[in-house]
């Protein structure tokens, strides 16, 4: 239950709902846009939260779209995790947002919502960082296109009021060859998600262009891919074990370390997940 | 089967966790992990039949008995799959891991 009263606006253009934002912003009314709604809730619930107004965004054709355009996959904020694995446009896409809470949450929670969200593990995220994807955001002076690695850093940077409206990927990057795992404090996890529960890590590996595209969470407390990480990753000149050591080095922020698992257990595992995508996506074999 | 279920989690999984303050830092289902429904073995289950002679018709109420032998079986059958002696609980796989590792060092 939601211990407290709120607005509900439900408006049905982008433009009308940054306007609506900027009006009740400046009422001090503390307006959220809202999509899933999954952490608006629990967060209320908890009173970790206290909009006194939500802008639902579920009424904005935009935000509803889910389709190929010539050779682009368009997915709108709006659009369920469910429903990205359901459609299965993009399969990576489909198994790291199906690694995400449970299949009953999922059917909430919003591709937007899981981009924007505060937890820390944020997995839809990581297909997205693999891919060269581009965002579409409604502000105040308009719609901009802007590619997701220049904006997302640990989180989506947005000025106050600014909504994402859609995520567009080139149709190419949407078929190649993946790896991606998650693993919890109770143990790995398959796909379709068949054990629930915080990722101690979760990783989506992508090969292209010959070389790995790695993108982490559960990690560090926030999804991240790293350049300087990959370089090294891909460097086959390099003996594995110094590889690891290497990119243990280059973390862009220190391993986290809480109830669920171990700062130096963590470590391990990570190590492990890297070993299995080299595994699985260069045959190097016999690794482990 | 319940009972062994609940066995399960307990041997697995559950602990009450606080803080240095004894604050209980795992207050809920978020971070308080229960077995989910899939995650189970197959349970086999079978019945010893040994009535209780001062109740009616020998009966005996046999709710949660399936609990208490599941914690010592999962340990006994981790200790022996992993080589070191695991004697608590809950024993998570970074629980084992640790006790392996500190059994090398």
């Amino acid at each position: 239950m939601i211990p407290f009263d709120f607005e509900y606006y439900k408006p049905s253009s982008a433009k009308e709902a940054v306007g609506l934002f900027h009006t009740l912003d400046s009422q001090d009314k503390s307006p959220m846009y809202y999509g899933g709604g999954t952490e608006i809730i629990s967060f209320s619930r908890l009173y970790q939260l206290y909009p006194k107004t939500v802008i639902d965004i579920k009424g904005i054709p935009e935000c509803n779209v889910l389709e190929f355009q010539e050779d682009r996959l368009i997915i709108g904020a709006a659009i369920t995790l469910t429903q990205i694995q359901e459609s299965n446009y993009y399969p990576l896409l489909s198994w790291c947002g199906g690694m995400v809470a449970d299949h009953t949450i999922r059917n909430k929670i919003t591709l937007g919502g899981n981009i924007c969200a505060r937890i820390p593990y944020r997995e839809a995220v990581l297909a997205l960082l693999v891919s060269s994807c581009e965002v579409v955001i409604e502000g105040k002076d308009g719609t901009r296109r802007e590619l997701l690695e220049k904006v997302f850093n640990q989180s989506l940077r947005l000025e106050s009021g600014d909504l994402l409206l859609q995520v567009i990927l080139n149709k190419s990057c949407t078929g190649l060859p993946f790896f991606s795992i998650k693993r919890t404090a109770n143990g790995k996890v398959k796909y379709p998600q068949d054990r629930i529960g915080y990722p101690l890590i979760s990783a989506a590996f992508v090969k292209r262009d010959g070389g790995i595209r790695a993108a982490f969470s559960g990690l560090c407390s926030f999804p991240f891919r790293s350049l300087d990480l990959e370089n090294v990753l891909n460097n086959q000149s390099i003996p594995i074990g110094d590889r690891l050591d290497r990119i243990i080095k280059l973390l862009p922020a220190q391993i986290m370390n809480d109830i669920d698992g171990s700062r130096e257990y963590r470590e391990f595992i990570f190590r492990n997940t890297i070993l299995e995508a080299l595994e699985k996506l260069e045959g190097v074999g016999n690794v482990c | 089967m319940g009972g062994m279920c609940m066995g399960l989690g307990y041997g697995c999984r559950e602990a009450s966790l606080y803080d240095s303050g004894a604050v209980r830092i795992n207050p809920q289902f978020r971070t308080y992990h229960l077995m989910r429904f899939g995650e189970n073995p197959e349970y086999l289950v079978d019945f010893v039949e040994n009535p209780q002679i001062d109740a009616p018709y020998g009966m005996r109420g046999i709710g949660e008995h399936g609990i208490i032998g599941m914690p010592a079986a999962l340990a006994n059958a981790l200790s022996a799959a992993a080589g070191v002696d695991l004697d608590f609980t809950p024993l998570t796989p970074e629980a084992v891991w640790q006790a392996k590792r500190g059994k090398q060092q």
